[in-house]
């Protein structure tokens, strides 16, 4: 019993540290405003002359997500927390999920192929954060991913009008590929971070 | 601080490889319109000088993070906080600048005019988004400053241009829809969003002053309202300049148009079509000789410049395109400009029987015209109506002065429209 509060104890702990209420909250707000604005799509012209990506307003969504997520990465102190006897690298990618999960059960309720796309995105996004804080200063972990949604988005279509296969976040809501990214850097990210001393 | 180690430690210079990669693109890339208009080719490279902007406020979010992990601000100082933000301001738009002057100085956008406002506009984007990161990395960890920093000005140039309310649509100097060869960017556009930029501006300064000075608590907490005042403020007084510019914030281009003088009609084209004006006065007096054979009359003169008299058949409004001048293309624009309505209002929806009268007056003549130049075969090759066509497949058995007088009639309606 005793150990069941202590874990409790540090969960609450660990929650607060990573900022999970507030994260979460923002999630739930952004799957609303997902819900409201899954119909509006805006055609980004592309930079470098090829054909514009056609996307859904939600397909921005997970940035601030992202980005919350990795603030809550950064807040604690690294060392202390590799000393840790709780599993709080399985609460990480766990949380990570949990954020995934949430923009999959608005596909359910709300706009298909935006909140698929979102989840996507959240998961690839969230994979590489993970990844990127086991190598790299606090202060970017969460560059790459926002990076590679903005870049990808910019840079469009080919000019055949086909989809580069490393531009995941421009892929169909159903793409295979797309889905294959999600899942293959989220499940690295978490290695790499549950591995990390 | 030695400027080979503020080179060797400032993220402007890191992300120059970056940078240089949008150049390479921009190189490799379509030059605008295709036609050679220095504004529409100004306007493409601006947009495609988006992503230097956000890495430009990236770099600046690095430089305030430096700043405010060294306290130079916070703790007692020598120098003025200008003299102190100086330096790492520069080293972060330095080299994303150095790649704008390239790119437009490679199109020729410095001839003057509105592509010089396009460069100015973009240039002073870099500078104040830049300082805007610096003051994001002054109030926040990186971990936040960073992202956000590269996020929002990107965003901001994406979703601006691209949402359904018009106004805020012309705000960020992201005009890629313009321009046409025979527009020009409204001059509200560029005040409208250098007003935007100024909110940013002092929305930054604020920010940047609130962190240099030792104040109340009560003080420092207004800063934030007050920030968002300033960027409320800047978009306001942005919108209220670009309001009435509807979903394109463009003009019609009053530019000098050279003329050509041939057999039959004077052909008068803008700079950009200059190479076509031959050709086309060539194609158009052979043509008009055809026309004239059945009593249409034909107009004296062919014309890029804007201000036609409604009405008049003297002169007829040619629309040329510098990547359409074979015989097939050009002939098309010369039954075009006689067969189009004189005046179309804007945002008006054309009649019916207009359309009809255009397309059956265009078949004609493309038929008509014979095969010497670009006409005589089926007129579907136009992109014209089959009830067009058979009409003039029908009109072109009848005698002759049937058919002059038919066209004829036609022509005089459209050119009577209003």
């Amino acid at each position: 019993m005793r150990g069941i509060l202590d874990t409790g104890r540090a969960f609450i702990w660990w929650a607060k540290c990573r900022g999970g209420l507030a994260t979460d909250a923002l999630t739930l707000l952004l799957s609303v405003l997902l819900a409201l604005t899954g119909g509006v799509r805006v055609q980004v012209p592309s930079i470098i002359g090829a054909i514009g990506a056609d996307e859904p307003l939600g397909f921005f969504i997970p940035l601030p997500v992202i980005v919350a997520y990795g603030i809550g990465l950064a807040r604690p102190d690294r060392l202390t927390e590799s000393r840790s006897a709780r599993p709080v690298r399985i609460w990480d990618v766990a949380f990570g999920v949990l954020l995934v999960v949430l923009f999959l059960a608005a596909a359910v309720a709300g706009p298909r192929d935006a909140s698929l796309i979102c989840a996507r995105s959240t998961a690839a996004g969230i994979g590489l954060t993970l990844l990127a804080g086991r190598f790299l200063a606090v202060a970017v972990i969460s560059l790459p991913a926002v990076g590679w949604i903005l870049i990808g988005v910019l840079t469009g279509r080919t000019n055949y009008g086909g989809d580069a296969a490393w531009n995941w976040p421009i892929l169909g809501p159903s793409s295979g590929i797309g889905w294959a990214w999600a899942a293959g850097l989220l499940a690295v990210g978490a290695v790499a971070h549950m591995t990390s001393r | 601080m030695r400027w080979l180690t503020r080179v060797r430690v400032s993220a402007g210079m890191w992300l120059t490889p970056l940078v240089a990669l949008l150049v390479a693109a921009n190189l490799g890339g379509q030059e605008g319109s295709g036609e050679g208009y220095r504004l529409a080719v100004a306007t493409r490279d601006s947009f495609d000088l988006l992503l230097a902007t956000g890495l430009c406020a990236l770099a600046g979010a690095w430089e305030g993070g430096r700043l405010r992990r060294a306290g130079v601000l916070t703790w007692p100082r020598r120098r003025s906080v200008p003299r102190v933000l100086a330096a790492p301001w520069l080293m972060s738009v330095v080299s994303a600048t150095a790649v704008a002057v390239i790119v437009f100085a490679r199109h020729r956008a410095f001839s003057g005019g509105a592509s010089m406002a396009v460069v100015t506009t973009t240039i002073l984007s870099l500078w104040v988004w830049a300082l805007a990161g610096i003051a994001a990395g002054l109030w926040s960890p990186p971990v936040v400053a960073l992202p956000v920093s590269f996020a929002v000005p990107v965003l901001w140039l994406i979703l601006a241009p691209v949402n359904s309310v018009p106004w805020l649509r012309h705000l960020n100097g992201d005009w890629v829809v313009c321009c046409q060869v025979d527009q020009t960017l409204a001059p509200a556009a560029v005040t409208g969003t250098l007003t935007v930029l100024a909110g940013v501006l002092v929305a930054a300064g604020l920010a940047i002053w609130g962190r240099s000075r030792t104040m109340s608590r009560s003080v420092r907490l207004s800063i934030g309202p007050g920030v968002v005042a300033a960027l409320a403020l800047g978009l306001v007084l942005g919108g209220v300049q670009v309001h009435h510019l509807g979903w394109e914030p463009v003009d019609p281009r009053h530019a000098a148009v050279a003329c050509t003088t041939g057999e039959r009609v004077t052909v008068c084209v803008l700079p950009e079509h200059d190479g076509q004006a031959r050709h086309i006065v060539s194609l158009a007096d052979a043509a008009f000789s055809r026309w004239q054979v059945y009593g249409v009359r034909t107009p004296t003169s062919l014309t890029e410049a804007t201000g036609l008299e409604p009405g008049s058949r003297d002169a007829a409004a040619l629309v040329a395109n510098a990547r359409y001048d074979t015989d097939f293309d050009i002939l098309n624009q010369v039954s075009q400009a006689l067969a189009t309505a004189s005046y179309q209002a804007p945002g008006t929806q054309v009649p019916v029987e207009v359309i009809q009268r255009q397309q059956r007056a265009q078949a004609w003549l493309v038929r008509s015209a014979g095969a010497q130049v670009g006409g005589g075969m089926d007129a579907a090759r136009f992109g014209l109506d089959r009830e067009a066509r058979d009409w003039a497949t029908a009109l072109l058995v009848k005698p002759r002065a049937q058919q002059g007088r038919t066209v004829n009639a036609d022509l005089d309606y459209l050119a009577a429209c209003r």
